[in-house]
């Protein structure tokens, strides 16, 4: 098994090589057969990988303890689908399925651009034939996914508690997904540059995956931090840990770099600027990368060996200078063909978007880098508190939510006054209105809550009036009602309208984070069976508190009777805390109720002589972050659904300019 | 382990007769797809500009764009689909 | 038309503002990992050592009452250096003698008082905390 797994990613590091070697050959026109050859090569690696994957499957399936990567992730006991997930839970693993994943979208970019971008391919596949060896060679070198040991066990150690969770098999993929999908537009983009193709065909070709590297990428973070939330016992969902910053950042430079290509396709502008966008969004995934496999970095991500980051860092700075050379070579290739006319423009509104982004992104970098920065150069351990990134993100958070509800308003090149004053009369009076309701709510208590609730309400209404202006030009022609006026304005610019959608659900995903970081109500107490404690005006009576032996655990488990201040029964929570026999780890059972105001959230650490302390936090409003997330991934399905075949249906002025010339 | 060796020279023969296929058949290989390049790239283009003149129409009917932006960009947007077609029918007058 | 030098100085002005803003916030929030040795009186730290032999074996029932709970951390190199730590809040189940963690707060007339719920213990297997999967 081990030596079948190790000779398949030998195969496949030979097999890269060549497939590099044949679509540089293939270049010259006359070279068909070796760019036909290269294709079949990118075709063929997507297949080892598969093979490899499927191996090492097998194994975890089969419980193949004398194979590392089982013995370690895996035991007889855990369920057969986390047998599985436990493919990405090690190292070499997930690394592997990576390399599965970077070759299966490589082969369908292969696929799909058969029969276009001849000049561009054949670089596009040799920066992925490339990359997918890089992964044959740290698999095959650095740290194998069938590496044995030495004293085969009787059973595995079994997968952490903290991974036996239903979001480990959605949110590492879906990450992963993001991740890796980002080097498709990479290599175009550096193909392009290569071959000085610059005018926006490989843009257009690139639109869905851009969106969908975008969207898969903000949906694992979103399940990543429902995770933390659900199965950690800090009460919230987001720490600024390295690991998730690693997530963040390309999701932030990414969505800088969706806009401004709008840009660049309207207007002709920012065309250095996007290259060096796309550039720095994958070599931020190669760094997150790095960052979190390499040691550098503390996190509560742990991760086992470290052999795999001088690797990481010499594709982080290949990347970057290659990337770079590129870029410089070809600057007189990138040209604007306009310049900016007005700071109040569509185009102006998308490059403030674009600074805020990035400046983010860079003070988010700089707070993760500085400690080992710090620790390299003076000795001094000391970690980045996770204020400093909050009190930078929320100034930010609040002029880009602002921005999304100004941008789309405006027109591009030029706003005239009038104009201004027209479309922001009302936005501006439905914010001006919310205030003094907000300051009837517990809301008053803090000013930055307010005025992010303030924005949102002059967002919505922003975002509400563009899908109204559209429907009243479709139903000025008649013939449709308000509803399915609608529906044909959505579904002729699935862009546009999914892409106020994604806002709407944005604005959501802020309001919940505002709230819920601003008004957290917490509380500890002790309880025996019986006593009852209040935090917040809930009443909480431990109605029972037991201890029992499992098949692989003792646990602990408790069953809290929740009142709210008026007396009516809000739910029961279930918090339990498992001791597994099997390895030393603990497995937390946090309990929650949510609703759409609030959450109650309960941790019990131990039960100690029929007394159990528990900590109870009162979040409120973090299940709109769940219900952003979920209009963010309808906004996307929206904006990037296949157009259809649609049937050509001639534009009469051009067929009449095209009969007169 | 003998097998584990089999299977492996078996699956590598495989690759190197499936891969460099289209380089030993040489010219016998049937070219894949008879599209001119160019042709596509063209189809694309046009697709975009006409593309681009229905979002320059609709902005301007949702008030986004004034009467004289609108007028200049739409009909340098139609300038260019006309030219892009002209070429698509030169191209395919040719072939 | 705008010109591109005025634009070019707004722009370097607001990354100016935002960066003497950032500088400001970024000063007061940095910690310092120390161990029991080198702990200096008044400052703040995270502190991580290994809780010394004879602590409470009460402790997470302790740390709920107004007193606290007392116990003794060491260095984790040289077991002679300890430092007397005060903590309120949640104890991990983990807590025990010999195992290492690192706990915030300050150290104040040779006590180190914690802050609330600031006690992390370090598990001695390969993951601690979430997974060693997620986000990449």
């Amino acid at each position: 098994m081990s030596l079948f797994g190790r000779g398949v990613l030998l195969l496949a590091l030979a097999t890269a090589v060549f497939t590099v070697v044949a679509a540089l050959i293939g270049r010259a026109p006359a070279k068909r057969a070796w760019y036909q050859a290269s294709r079949r090569g990118m075709y063929a690696l997507f297949g080892l990988f598969a093979v490899a994957v499927g191996t090492l499957q097998v194994a975890l399936l089969r419980g193949d303890f004398s194979l590392e990567n089982v013995a370690g992730y895996s035991s007889r006991e855990i369920q057969w689908y986390f047998k599985i997930t436990a493919l990405w839970a090690s190292q070499a693993g997930s690394l592997m399925f990576w390399a599965l994943i970077l070759t299966g979208f490589s082969a369908i970019a292969v696929y799909t651009n058969r029969a276009r971008n001849r000049d561009l391919m054949p670089i596009v596949i040799a920066i992925l034939g490339a990359l997918a060896g890089f992964f044959a060679l740290v698999l095959s070198f650095a740290t194998s996914p069938f590496a044995t040991v030495d004293v085969v066990p009787e059973n595995g150690s079994g997968l952490v508690s903290a991974l036996r969770n239903p979001y480990m098999i959605t949110h590492p993929p879906m990450l992963y997904l993001g991740y890796v999908m980002v080097a498709i537009p990479f290599a175009f983009a550096m193909a392009a540059l290569v071959t000085r193709r610059l005018d926006t065909g490989w843009l257009t070709s690139m639109r869905k995956w851009n969106l969908a590297s975008w969207t898969f990428l903000g949906i694992g973070i979103v399940l990543g931090a429902k995770w933390a939330y659900e199965s950690l016992t800090f009460g919230g969902y987001w720490i600024w840990d390295p690991v998730e910053n690693a997530a963040l950042l390309p999701w932030l430079t990414g969505t800088a770099y969706i806009h401004s290509v709008m840009v660049q396709e309207r207007r002709g502008m920012l065309k250095v600027w996007n290259m060096v966008l796309i550039l720095v969004t994958f070599a931020l995934t190669i760094f997150g990368t790095f960052m979190t496999r390499s040691g550098i970095t503390s996190s509560v991500h742990a991760f086992g060996a470290r052999t795999v980051g001088p690797y990481l860092l010499g594709l982080l700075v290949v990347t970057l200078i290659g990337g770079m050379y590129l870029i410089i070579t070809r600057l007189s290739y990138l040209k604007s063909s306009h310049s900016l006319e007005s700071y109040f423009s569509r185009e102006a509104i998308f490059l403030y978007n674009n600074l805020l982004l990035v400046g983010l992104a860079f003070i988010v970098t700089w707070g993760t880098l500085y400690p080992a920065m710090t620790e390299l150069f003076t000795g001094e351990k000391i970690t980045v508190g996770t204020p400093f990134f909050d009190q930078v993100a929320a100034p930010i958070g609040i002029v880009l939510l602002i921005l999304t509800g100004v941008g789309p308003l405006i027109p591009w090149r030029k706003a005239s006054p009038k104009q201004l004053r027209q479309r922001f009369l009302w936005p501006t009076i439905a914010g001006l209105v919310s205030l003094p309701l907000f300051l009837l709510t517990d809301a008053r208590g803090s000013w930055p809550v307010l005025v992010t609730l303030v924005f949102a309400v002059f967002t919505t209404v922003c975002i509400g009036m563009e899908f109204w202006r559209g429907m009243a030009v479709r139903h000025a022609h008649g013939g449709v009602t308000w509803l399915s006026a609608l529906g044909q304005i959505i579904s002729r610019n699935r862009r546009r309208y999914g892409g106020y959608i994604v806002h709407m659900g944005i604005v959501v995903v802020i309001c919940g984070i505002a709230v819920s970081k601003s008004f957290v109500t917490e509380g500890q107490f002790q309880l025996r069976q019986g006593e009852s404690a209040t935090v917040s005006g809930y009443t909480f009576t431990a109605i029972s508190l037991t201890r029992r032996r499992t098949a692989q655990a003792m646990r602990v488990e408790a069953a809290v009777d929740v009142k709210n201040a008026s007396g009516d029964h809000v739910g029961t929570l279930r918090p339990a805390m498992n001791a597994f026999t099997s390895n030393p780890d603990m497995g937390v059972e946090v309990a929650i109720i949510g609703g759409p105001t609030r959450d109650i959230w309960m941790y019990m650490p131990s039960l100690r002589d029929g007394v159990a302390p528990f900590k109870v936090f009162v979040n409120p409003m973090v299940s709109w972050i769940w219900a952003g997330g979920a209009i963010f991934l309808i906004g996307a399905v929206v904006a990037g659904w296949p157009e259809g075949r649609r049937r050509r249906v001639p534009d009469p002025v051009v067929e009449a300019e095209r009969a007169a010339a | 382990m003998i097998a584990d060796v089999v299977l492996i020279a078996l699956l590598a023969l495989a690759l190197v007769v499936g891969v460099s296929w289209p380089l030993i058949a040489g010219g016998h290989e049937v070219v894949e797809v008879a599209v001119d390049p160019a042709r596509v790239a063209l189809d694309d283009e046009i697709t975009a500009s006409l593309q681009a003149i229905k979002e320059l129409q609709f902005d301007h009917q949702a008030g986004s764009l004034s009467d004289d932006d609108f007028q200049r960009m739409e009909r340098a947007e139609r300038a260019n689909a006309a030219r892009l077609i002209r070429r698509r029918s030169e191209l395919d007058g040719d072939s | 038309m705008t010109s591109k030098p005025r634009f070019v100085i707004a722009l370097a002005l607001a990354a100016l503002v935002g960066g003497a803003l950032v500088w400001m916030v970024f000063g007061g929030s940095l910690e310092t990992y120390a161990s029991p040795a080198g702990l200096q009186e008044g400052k703040t730290y995270r502190l991580n050592a290994i809780v010394a032999t004879g602590s409470p074996t009460d402790a997470a029932a302790d740390a709920l009452t107004p007193a606290g709970v007392k116990f003794t951390v060491q260095d984790k190199d040289d077991a002679s250096k300890q430092v007397p730590v005060v903590y309120h809040g949640i104890v991990p189940e983990q807590f025990k003698d010999g195992r290492e963690i690192v706990v915030t707060g300050r150290y104040e007339n040779g006590t180190f008082v914690a802050d609330r719920d600031k006690l992390v213990t370090k598990c001695p297997s390969k993951f601690q905390g979430k997974s060693s999967a997620s986000a990449t």
